[in-house]
């Protein structure tokens, strides 16, 4: 193990600069190719960094609630990541995803996005407290689209699906349903925390429903949060193209109505709390 | 700055702190029950401090099914620039992963001078990469035979058994050859990863097997001992092991559906039906051979 500092010569304030021009982008389905073709010609865009894949697994325990390693574990003090050192781990958490990134993309004036996928969203909440100056980025959706989409491509496959413990196939497709939705409920309780948690200035929640209501509007306002400058050649750019965006997109989740009025009861059963909070009907 | 990361409200370790600490860990890897908890505290005995399971192997380690074989993402992705554990810049998060868990664990033990045993069945899925990242330290790498490995787990895992009882979705009738057939695939997985381990870390490693460790324990922590470069004498190490014998833990606190159940090497085969040892050894075949168990 060579010791020496591979970015010693970084300074603190190098590096703090580096953090605040970063942003974290968590989506829902549908919202991660968006987010791409938002950003590719303005931002350096991180793809698949996975990060907060390995920070954020989860155990459908009981076969009835979701638990993150963190919740599970964060009592117990032998665990990496657990509550009682939490000040030491966050410090040096801060280090090397900034070092890590800084070494990539530290030249750069861009701003640098890093769009991770609904999976990561487990451990958003420990990105976001480890990089507090960071910016974040929320697309959320509507929970029955999220898993109305997860049910038709349960369908789509044809085989069983095997999941922790469990086999999922059309057979038992509301135990599936269930998951899902117990999924994308811990998810968004997750991301509704970082609003409360991170700094009120530094969090932007943006509903897909919204965003396609009214795209350019909300362009305009994405990119004023990551600090992009837009002018009219920019967003024009956006109107010509938007409408193909989105109808795809419509066309990919919504009109695949494969669940009945009993599975979306027990659904919405599952996310009504949620849901709610993030005013949806 | 938002927070106040600047100002710490601990001691952050010199470089040759750093140093120090990764030279007085040991790490034992093996598959979860093949009696890591055992060999742990037989070492902690001996005056080590102790650190049950901190599963940075289990995040480095996140796998999925492929077919007819688990892998890992880490092996999936590592080529790819924008994975946070690409190969591009291993040195960079080497570096800093390095300096995350040694600090993390100078919080726990509030001193580089003490020997520290680390636990890590569930996180040994990412072994190779530990070893990697603190070249200095030991591992002992416990192997044991994965059918009696399987027959323990699907024992905690049963309606009354422990790890049900701790809220862990219990093995039923219809999901236990998926069971089977999953752990096998995971087993498979696990002793690529700690074979590999093993011969790239050769002179910090040790390899020893369960059923060794049990039918002759005496010889075989001799050997443990040597290798820490612990010197003990014969009459405190079995001290030592009449302390930590299974024969010593009361019968209430034994037995079928335990944490501690038998510690007896080919139950596997009174335990298992004869089509779910057909699934098993066909799946397990390979890696048994290679690492010396009979089929």
């Amino acid at each position: 193990m060579n010791s020496t500092n591979p970015i010693s010569e970084i300074s603190d304030e190098d590096l703090l600069n580096f953090e605040k021009n970063l942003t974290w982008t968590f989506t829902s389905v549908g919202a991660v190719e968006i987010s791409n073709w938002l950003f590719s010609d303005y931002a350096n865009i991180v793809n698949e960094l996975w990060l907060g894949q390995h920070l954020g697994i989860i155990t459908d325990r009981r076969g009835d609630e979701i638990v993150t390693n963190f919740e599970l574990h964060q009592n117990r003090e032998h665990y990496l990541f657990c509550e009682k050192y939490k000040n030491s781990w966050l410090y040096f958490l801060r280090k090397l995803i900034l070092g890590r990134l800084f070494v990539q993309y530290g030249n750069t004036q861009k701003p640098i996005i890093v769009n991770e996928l609904p999976s990561a969203n487990f451990a958003s909440n420990i990105l976001t407290e480890a990089t507090p100056n960071t910016k974040v980025l929320i697309f959320v959706r509507d929970g029955l689209d999220v898993v109305n989409y997860k049910a038709a491509t349960l369908l789509s496959v044809g085989k069983r699906l095997q999941i922790g413990l469990s086999n999922y196939s059309k057979n038992n497709k509301l135990e599936f349903l269930k998951m899902e939705s117990r999924k994308w409920a811990k998810m968004t309780s997750i991301l509704l925390d970082i609003k409360k948690n991170h700094h009120e200035s530094l969090v932007k929640i943006i509903k897909f429903e919204d965003f396609c209501e009214n795209p350019i509007k909300k362009i305009s306002e994405i990119f004023e949060f990551v600090g992009i400058k837009t002018d009219q050649s920019k967003l024009s750019k956006f109107t010509s193209e938007i409408r193909i965006k989105i109808s795809s997109q419509k066309l990919k989740f919504w009109n695949r109505g494969v669940l009945s009025q009993e599975e979306k009861d027990v659904i919405e059963n599952i996310m009504k709390k949620n849901l709610r909070e993030l005013k949806y009907d | 700055m938002i927070e106040t990361f600047a100002k710490k409200s601990f001691h952050e370790l010199s470089e040759e702190q750093e140093l120090k600490l990764e030279k007085n860990i040991v790490w034992i890897f093996g598959a979860n029950r093949s009696g890591t908890s055992w060999l742990a505290r037989q070492i902690e005995e001996s005056s080590y401090l102790k650190m049950d399971e901190p599963l940075l192997g289990e995040h480095l380690g996140i796998s999925i099914r492929q077919e007819n074989k688990m892998i890992r993402q880490f092996d999936i992705r590592r080529k790819k620039e924008s994975y946070f554990f690409s190969e591009k810049y291993k040195e960079v998060w080497i570096f800093f992963l390095r300096k995350l868990f040694l600090n993390r664990v100078y919080a726990f033990s509030q001193t580089v001078e003490k020997k520290i045993v680390i636990k890590e069945p569930n996180g040994s899925i990412g072994a190779d990469i530990i070893s990697e990242c603190f070249p200095k330290s030991k591992f002992i790498i416990l192997l044991r035979d994965p059918r009696d490995i399987l027959d323990s787990r699907v024992d905690a895992l049963s309606e009354t058994g422990w790890s049900a009882k701790r809220g862990w979705k219990p093995i039923t009738s219809e999901n236990k050859i998926p069971f089977i057939e999953r752990e096998s695939l995971r087993w498979n997985q696990l002793i690529k990863i700690l074979m590999e381990t093993y011969n790239n870390k050769k002179e910090n490693c040790l390899l020893i097997k369960y059923e060794e460790l049990r039918g002759n324990t005496f010889v075989e922590l001799t050997k443990i001992f040597k290798f820490l470069e612990l010197k003990i004498e014969d009459d405190e190490l079995q001290r030592i092991i009449d302390r930590l014998s299974f024969e010593k833990i009361p019968a209430s606190e034994k037995g079928s559906g335990k944490r501690k159940r038998s510690a007896s090497p080919g139950k596997w085969r009174e335990n298992f039906s004869d089509k779910e040892k057909e699934i098993m050894n066909k799946i397990l075949a390979k890696g048994i051979q290679e690492v010396g168990y009979e089929l």
